[in-house]
């Protein structure tokens, strides 16, 4: 317990840390902003309450800050209801931003720890501050989700909770056992051999729209694989991680061994989706290896033929004069 | 009742006193070296042969009850008293071969090596004999021995063609036996 929590000081800490690092940066973007819509800023307090760590991700991102629409509004209150009474109608927008976040943050991470394994903290320990960055994309998203792509609107339905990110790590580690229960045996290897697909969990994470777009085109893993857990790790394109069933999604932190050079998509055998040619690659492949492996041998059937069978047979015999006197002597010789 | 084994006592008899020889019927025989018959031309031994054949057949027919008796007796008996009459007549030893339906007699040791003389003998006995036209053809030598068909006079001018075409005995007779109908 005193290790967990530590755990959960040095996430708080470092929380705050972001916190100031987010405030800093909507400091510098609030002259902008108060620049350009003074008046929208009273309008819309309470959406820029809801999403006040966004404007510091979409700096990183890149993301557009345009304003979010009414109806999107509507669709994150009621996804966030408990946010909106937090935020004071007057207050300012980065005051708002700091008491929301530090608030549910907290709370997500100190629950879920003690009920799971002890060897959750050290997982967490080995991230540096800028994964746990990461670990708030989800809240990052939701403004992402604006662009009408279908796969965006995918993963928004498989990551519809509330994104407490924080508490992300812990799951993924606990699942374990969950996932080997209920999944069978298939599933399971599937699953562990290195497909590069990251479990749900830590697909929210990862799932960055503008760094991998849901492109359908092939990829290989990046070739600094080895060692990266799938938690964070390289996501296939054209795989997002709402694909992963939930029976098999077993949000582990598997760490890939480096693939092989020669195959670096075997794994997708096990699960043709149709979306990466290199699995057709991959199938081609093991075609030929079957075809080469199996030896054709003749089943030789010889006839059993005996060689004293009487296959000639005679009847009758042929017409041998013998005559007994002079006379027939005679007949036979004059008839010639 | 005919003997089948041939009995040649009294088959010549010689009368010193008057110096006669005969047979055993009483014809006169007279005893001609057998070099003699070889200053005389074919058809003249053929003639010669011819008579002595006869003389020797009826010979057979005699002891054999006459010519119905010597068709009706078997063939060893006729060709015992056949064979019988020709060697005191001093023409050679005499067998027979059958091949299938041809008749052949072998004679070895002949005194007169002419064909024509050996044939006409032997056709003309075997005619008296059994009292059915039988006509000659000379086969070839082979060893001593001389072969001769027996049968009709056109079978024994085919063979005769058959042996002027350079076959042998063998083959003529087995042409015979696909010819005969």
């Amino acid at each position: 317990m005193s290790g967990v929590g530590g755990g959960t000081r040095d996430k708080i800490t470092r929380l705050q840390e972001l916190l100031e690092r987010v405030q800093m940066r909507a400091a510098a973007r609030g002259g902008e902003h108060a620049h350009e819509t003074h008046e929208t800023h009273e309008t819309h307090e309470g959406t820029a309450a809801r999403t006040s760590p966004p404007p510091a991700m979409y700096d990183e991102r890149g993301m557009s800050e345009a304003p979010p629409t009414p109806a999107y509004d509507a669709a994150y209150a009621s996804v966030h209801p408990a946010s909106e009474p937090s935020v004071p109608p007057e207050a300012d927008e980065y005051e708002v931003e700091v008491s929301s976040e530090v608030v549910e943050v907290d709370i997500d991470i100190d629950e879920p720890m003690p009920l799971e394994s002890g060897a959750q903290p050290v997982a967490q320990q080995t991230m540096p501050p800028d994964e746990l960055i990461e670990e708030d994309q989800p809240m990052t998203r939701e403004p992402s989700m604006r662009p009408p792509a279908e796969s965006r609107e995918e993963e928004v339905v498989h990551a519809a909770p509330p994104a407490n990110e924080i508490e992300e790590p812990t799951p993924s580690s606990s699942r374990r056992p969950i996932a080997g229960e209920e999944a069978s045996t298939e599933a399971y290897e599937a699953e562990s051999s290195p497909r590069h697909t990251p479990p749900p969990e830590s697909g929210k994470q990862v799932a960055a729209p503008s760094a991998h777009p849901p492109s359908r085109k092939p990829s290989a893993p990046p070739p600094s694989l080895e060692g990266h857990t799938l938690i964070g790790g390289w996501r296939e394109p054209g795989l997002g991680t709402p694909q992963i069933s939930p029976a098999a999604g077993m949000g582990t932190g598997v760490r890939v061994p480096a693939p092989p050079p020669s195959a670096p998509h075997a794994g997708y055998g096990a699960r043709p989706s149709g979306t990466e040619p290199p699995a057709t690659v991959v199938h081609g492949a093991g075609v030929a290896a079957q075809a080469s492996g199996t030896r054709l041998t003749a089943d030789v059937t010889q006839p059993e033929l005996s060689s004293g069978a009487n296959v000639a047979s005679f009847t009758g015999a042929p017409a041998i004069d013998k005559p007994k006197t002079l006379g027939e002597l005679l007949d036979l010789t004059l008839g010639l | 009742m005919a003997s089948s084994s041939f009995d040649p006592t009294g088959a010549v008899r010689f009368d010193l006193r008057s110096g006669s020889a005969s047979d055993s019927r009483g014809e006169r025989l007279v005893l001609v070296p057998s070099a003699a018959l070889d200053l005389l031309s074919s058809e003249a031994l053929a003639k010669i042969g011819e008579h002595l054949g006869r003389e020797c057949g009826a010979s057979v027919a005699a002891r054999l009850g006459g010519e119905s008796g010597v068709r009706a007796s078997d063939v060893e008996t006729v060709i015992s008293h056949l064979a019988g009459e020709l060697a005191i007549a001093g023409i050679g030893a005499v067998h027979v071969e059958r091949w299938g339906r041809a008749l052949l007699v072998v004679v070895s040791n002949a005194s007169v090596n002419d064909d024509a003389f050996v044939g006409a003998v032997l056709a003309a006995a075997m005619s008296a004999a059994s009292g059915r036209g039988v006509a000659a053809a000379a086969l070839g030598r082979n060893a001593g021995e001389a072969r001769y068909f027996l049968g009709s006079a056109a079978t024994a001018e085919r063979v005769r063609g058959l042996v002027g075409q350079g076959q042998s005995y063998a083959e003529v007779v087995a042409s015979l036996q696909g010819g005969a109908s």
